[in-house]
C-alpha cells in the first residue's frame, strides 16, 4: 500500500473516488428519465468550455464548469420546448461545443493534443485546487442527489402526479441536468469527458440488475460507481495503463458480470398469484397416481397462492392437502 | 371545488364550453359521459396539468392561481405511466406521503413509512409492497394509484376512472373506503364510466357531452354507459354513447 503514501495517488484516489459516487448517483435520475446519453451531450458542450479556457489562459475546470452548465440549461429548455426541434437543437448544441472547443484549442495555437488530458482523463495532473473545487462541487451535488432523493423519485416515475402535490417540477428538471452538468466536469480529470458518461450509466444499470427498487438502486449505484472508481485508479497504477479507461471497462465487466446473478435471482425469488376470491377453490385432486412428493428441494418452481404454495408441475399448479394435492 | 364557466382549447380545438360544476365538502361527485366528451380534461385544468383559457377554478375557497394547498389534494390518473423497471408499490405509494411534508403543519405529522402502509392496507395490498410495480396486472396498479393519493391523506380526492380494471371484489373494498372518507368530509370527484359500484355513495352526477354539461343531478337511473337504456330526449342527436362522431377519440 506504498502508493497511498505519494501525493499525486491521493489525489487521484480522492478524485476518483468522488467521480465514482456523484456520476452513478445523478446519472440514477438521468437514466430513469431515458436520458442516457445527455451526459455524453454534456461532456461535448464542457470541450467548449476547456477551449475557452485554452483560449483566454482562464483555469479549465471553472471555464468547463460554467460554459456546461449554460450548455444544460439550453438543454433542458429545448426538451421541454417541444420534441422534433429539440433534438435537432440537441445535435447542434453537441457538435457545435465539440467544434469550437476544437477551434479554439487550435487558435490558442495548442491543436487537439491539449485536449487530450480533459477527453480521456489525466488524473495524475490534478492540482490541490482543482481538488477544493471538485470537492465542493461534487458535495453539492451529492446532498441534491441524495437528499431530494424522495422527490426527485415522484418526478421521475410520475410528473403530473408530482405536479399535483406541489412538488416544482420544472426547478428540478432543471436542477438535475444542471448538476449532471457539474459532474461531467468534475469528472473530466477522472475518466475524460468522453467517458463520463459510461460512469453516470453502466453502474446504474448493473444495480438495477442487482438491487431490488428503486433506492436499493441508488444505493446500489453509488456503491458499485465508487468501488470501481477506487480500484480503476489502483489497477491503473499497478499495470500503469490509462486510469480512465480502466475504470469505465471495469464497470461494464462489472455489468457484464450481474446478468447472470440477476437471472438467478429472479429464479429464486419466489412468485406469487394473489387470492382475490375470498371462497375457496372448487376441491379437485389430482389422481392418486401422483407419486412424487413436493418439497423446497423438488425442483418443481413454487409459488405463494394466498395462505399456502402451489408447486407448478407439468403445467399444472399442485396444492398441498391433507396428503395429497389439489388442482389450483 | 368549484368550476365556472370553464373553457378549455386544445390544439385549436374547444374542449370545454362553459363548464360549471361544484363539488361542496363531504360529497361525491360523478362525472360521466362518453369517450371524448371532455371529462379527463376537466380534471386536468382542475388540477392545473392543462392551462385553461376562460372561467374561474376554486379549490377550498381559493383561485386555482393561488392555492397553495396541493398536498390536500389526491389525484388519481386515468392509467399508469410509471415505466421505472425497479420500481417496488411500496416505493411508489411512499411518494403520496411525499406531499404531507409540504402541508403547513396542521395536522400532526404521521410517518411516511406507516402511512403508505395504511393506504396499501386499505386498497388490499398490504403484503404486496415489495413487489416491483411493473409485475403488477392492470387492476392492481390502479389500486396502488389510489393507495398513493390515499396516503397524501387528502381532502379532494380526484380520481379519472379508479376501477377501471379492478375485479368486483376489490372494487367493493374500495367503494366502501371511498364512502368512510367522504363521510369524514372528504370530497371527491370521480370519473365513471360504471357507476354501480359507487352509486350508493355518489352525490350528484354531471354528464359531460361534447364538452358542455348536459345534466346535472342526482344520479339517472340509467347511467349513459349502458347503452341499451337510453332515453334519446335528455342528449343531444347525434351524441349517443358509442356512436360519437369518429373523430372524437
Amino acid at each position: 500500500m506504498d502508493f497511498l503514501s505519494l501525493a499525486f495517488m491521493q489525489r487521484a484516489l480522492l478524485t476518483a473516488g468522488l467521480a465514482g459516487l456523484t456520476s452513478p448517483a445523478i446519472g440514477t435520475y438521468i437514466v430513469q428519465r431515458r436520458l442516457s446519453l445527455l451526459g455524453d451531450g454534456l461532456g461535448h458542450v464542457a470541450i467548449a468550455g476547456v477551449g475557452l479556457a485554452l483560449l483566454t489562459g482562464l483555469a479549465p475546470l471553472p471555464a468547463a464548469v460554467a460554459v456546461c452548465v449554460v450548455g444544460a440549461v439550453a438543454i433542458e429548455f429545448l426538451r421541454q420546448r417541444g420534441q422534433t426541434s429539440g433534438d435537432i437543437g440537441l445535435a447542434i448544441l453537441f457538435y457545435g461545443g465539440l467544434s469550437s472547443g476544437v477551434l479554439m484549442a487550435s487558435a490558442a495555437g495548442r491543436g487537439a493534443g491539449a485536449l487530450q488530458a480533459y477527453l480521456f482523463g489525466s488524473l495524475t495532473t490534478v492540482s490541490w485546487g482543482d481538488l477544493k473545487l471538485v470537492c465542493a462541487l461534487t458535495l453539492v451535488v451529492l446532498v441534491f442527489a441524495v437528499g431530494q432523493s424522495r422527490q426527485l423519485f415522484a418526478i421521475c416515475a410520475d410528473e403530473d402526479y408530482a405536479r399535483v402535490i406541489g412538488l416544482k417540477v420544472q426547478l428540478y428538471n432543471y436542477l438535475i441536468v444542471v448538476l449532471a452538468a457539474v459532474t461531467v466536469t468534475t469528472a473530466m480529470r477522472t475518466v475524460g469527458l468522453l467517458l463520463v458518461s459510461a460512469l453516470m450509466v453502466v453502474p446504474v444499470a448493473t444495480a438495477q440488475n442487482l438491487c431490488h427498487g428503486f433506492f436499493a438502486g441508488l444505493w446500489g449505484a453509488m456503491g458499485i460507481g465508487l468501488v470501481v472508481a477506487l480500484g480503476g485508479v489502483v489497477a491503473a497504477y499497478w499495470a500503469d495503463l490509462a486510469p480512465g479507461a480502466l475504470i469505465v471497462v471495469g464497470s461494464i465487466a462489472l455489468y457484464v458480470l450481474s446478468w447472470p446473478v440477476a437471472a438467478l435471482s429472479h429464479r429464486r425469488r419466489r412468485r406469487r398469484i394473489d387470492q382475490t376470491d375470498p371462497t375457496a377453490l372448487p376441491h379437485r385432486p389430482t389422481g392418486d397416481e401422483h407419486a412424487h412428493v413436493h418439497g423446497p428441494d423438488c425442483g418443481h418452481s413454487a409459488l405463494e397462492h394466498g395462505d399456502h404454495l402451489d408447486y407448478i408441475h407439468a403445467g399444472h399448479r399442485h396444492a398441498p392437502h391433507q396428503g395429497h394435492y389439489d388442482e389450483h | 371545488m368549484s368550476v365556472a364557466g370553464l373553457g378549455v382549447r386544445l390544439g385549436g380545438l374547444p374542449v370545454l364550453r362553459q363548464v360549471d360544476i361544484e363539488v361542496p365538502v363531504g360529497q361525491m361527485v360523478a362525472l360521466l359521459g362518453a369517450n371524448g366528451s371532455g371529462k379527463t380534461t376537466l380534471i386536468r385544468a382542475v388540477l392545473g396539468l392543462t392551462p385553461h383559457q376562460s372561467g374561474r377554478i376554486e379549490l377550498f375557497g381559493r383561485p386555482q392561481a393561488e392555492f397553495k394547498g396541493w398536498a390536500a389534494v389526491g389525484y388519481v390518473p386515468q392509467r399508469a405511466t410509471i415505466s421505472l423497471h425497479s420500481t417496488t408499490l411500496g416505493e411508489v405509494v411512499r411518494c403520496g406521503a411525499l406531499a404531507r411534508r409540504r402541508r403547513d403543519g396542521a395536522r400532526p405529522a404521521g410517518r411516511p413509512k406507516e402511512l403508505a402502509a395504511a393506504a396499501l392496507a386499505k386498497v388490499g395490498l398490504a403484503d404486496q409492497a415489495k413487489e416491483l410495480f411493473l409485475h403488477l396486472s392492470g387492476g392492481q396498479q390502479q389500486r396502488a394509484l389510489l393507495a398513493r393519493a390515499l396516503a397524501q391523506e387528502p381532502d379532494l380526492l380526484v380520481l379519472d376512472e379508479p376501477l377501471a380494471g379492478v375485479d368486483l371484489f376489490h372494487q367493493e373494498a374500495i367503494a366502501t373506503h371511498l364512502d368512510q372518507f367522504r363521510r369524514q368530509g372528504g370530497s371527491i370527484l370521480v370519473v365513471l364510466h360504471e357507476t354501480e359500484a359507487l352509486a350508493g355513495s355518489i352525490d350528484r352526477a354531471v354528464v359531460l357531452s361534447e364538452g358542455r354539461v348536459a345534466q346535472d343531478g342526482p344520479l339517472p337511473p340509467d347511467p349513459p354507459s349502458h347503452r341499451h337504456e337510453h332515453e334519446p330526449s335528455t342528449r343531444p342527436a347525434g351524441l349517443v354513447t358509442g356512436m360519437e362522431p369518429r373523430w372524437i377519440s
